[in-house]
């Protein structure tokens, strides 16, 4: 079984910051064995000019943007990458990278690497970080529904510009975020603390904190219908029922759902898995340990566009009252 | 593995990992993972008994479902199973439908 390859989407509104926070994390000693794609909606590409990184590490898609004009480059920069990886000469490279422009919705970059038996097959999507401007991040969210997006999918949001004069306050900031996302972590750039490469390597899949409250995580304040909501989910469900009425939702519904994550313990497993999607594409899920977690109990947070937590919910437990086998004996074909 | 389709009968889509794989010996849990499908395609065939469908296992591998018709269509994965639906029967399988 050869070794997958992460990969981490940098998203974030155009002018956020995310070059320059990406040109920090390459002058580490990690981030020199990082590829990176950038992608630019110009012509003319210009972005991976500032990156000052070895020049074979870098792959420019220019002329569009790798969200919906570009999409099939995105393979062809990755694959390219992904060979040099493996391949063991010149400039090694441990980790990808994508930027992406600005405009770009980076769900559809998702998906496509979750459809792809290729990428699936060499690469380990790891996480979105959402660079996130204190200043204009909040006005742009308000307009463009890509920036929202943005902040959606993300795990984690950094924020940045804090030390300019007009920056809004880091608790404004939060709120905001929190009503956009109640669980990704939040981080300030201009913090002492702030580590660049802590954020690029942490191990997201095997740890989802649950959101901090209730009533953050039931905000749905935007001027959009956009909602996010957790569902807490104290006892075991039923595996191939839950599987059955995720894929058949996000099937349905998968465009008005931004974001699925959660913590789970099922009939099929000792201990808790953690499951995580974006709009139609699930990833499998992430093993813990049985005595991992013990104490937490199971959630779903859901980021949706106009769908209720009531309606999500139900039907959830709806679906799992088909597990009972006395219901099945009648239904074998 | 199936040596005439050369199928390795443990899939690959996210909602076939409920337990924990073991990369040196994937079919380790083959037992469990062939239960977990069995009851998964007998809810299916309980949601499809109104559109006149039926599921059945294509060598632990993939899905085929069938009309009334004897028309078949095979999904790959469970993601692949609501659009065969759809054309097979014209109809969504919404759940949150009520």
């Amino acid at each position: 079984m050869t070794e997958l390859v992460p990969l981490v989407i940098v998203t974030g509104f155009l002018g956020s910051g995310k070059t320059t926070l990406l040109q920090r994390y390459l002058a580490t000693p990690s981030g020199a064995r990082t590829g990176v794609v950038v992608n630019e909606f110009g012509e003319v590409g210009l972005d991976h000019r500032l990156l000052v990184h070895s020049r074979e590490q870098i792959e420019l898609i220019d002329g569009g943007c790798m969200c919906c004009a570009r999409r099939s480059d995105i393979g062809r920069a990755l694959h390219e990458l992904v060979r040099r990886a493996k391949s063991g000469k010149g400039q090694m490279v441990d980790r990808i990278i994508i930027e992406t422009t600005g405009l770009a919705d980076p769900s559809p970059i998702v998906s496509s690497i979750g459809r792809d038996a290729w990428m699936k097959a060499n690469i380990r999507l790891e996480q979105t970080i959402c660079v996130l401007d204190s200043v204009n991040g909040q006005a742009n969210a308000a307009i463009y529904p890509e920036a929202r997006r943005q902040i959606a999918i993300a795990d984690a949001i950094v924020i940045t510009k804090q030390d300019l004069r007009n920056a809004q306050t880091p608790a404004d900031i939060s709120a905001f975020v929190r009503g956009i996302t109640p669980d990704a972590m939040i981080v300030d750039s201009q913090s002492p603390a702030f580590d660049m490469a802590a954020i690029v390597e942490r191990d997201v899949r095997s740890s989802v904190a649950p959101p901090r409250s209730t009533f953050l995580a039931e905000d749905s304040s935007h001027r959009s219908a956009w909602t996010s909501f957790t569902i807490p989910i104290p006892s075991r469900l039923d595996w191939p029922v839950f599987t059955l009425w995720l894929s058949s939702l996000l099937y349905s519904h998968g465009n008005n759902i931004l974001r699925v994550k959660g913590l789970i313990r099922t009939t099929s497993s000792d201990g808790p898995l953690i499951v995580h999607g974006v709009q139609h594409v699930m990833h499998p899920p992430t093993h813990l340990r049985a005595d991992e977690d013990a104490s937490q109990q199971g959630f779903l947070v859901f980021i949706t566009d106009g769908l209720e937590r009531s309606a999500i919910e139900e039907s959830m437990y709806r679906f799992q009252s088909y597990a009972s086998p006395a219901e099945l004996v009648g239904a074998l074909p | 593995m199936c040596e005439v389709c050369a199928i390795f009968g443990a899939g690959e889509h996210w909602s076939d990992f409920a337990r924990s794989r073991n990369e040196r010996f994937p079919f380790a849990e083959i037992q469990n993972y062939r239960e977990d499908r069995k009851k998964r395609i007998a809810v299916l065939n309980q949601l499809l008994a109104p559109l006149s469908l039926s599921c059945e296992d294509w060598d632990g591998e993939a899905l085929n479902l069938v009309d009334r018709q004897g028309r078949s269509r095979l999904a790959a994965t469970l993601t692949d199973v609501w659009p065969a639906i759809k054309l097979l029967s014209g109809k969504t399988i919404d759940p949150l439908d009520r």
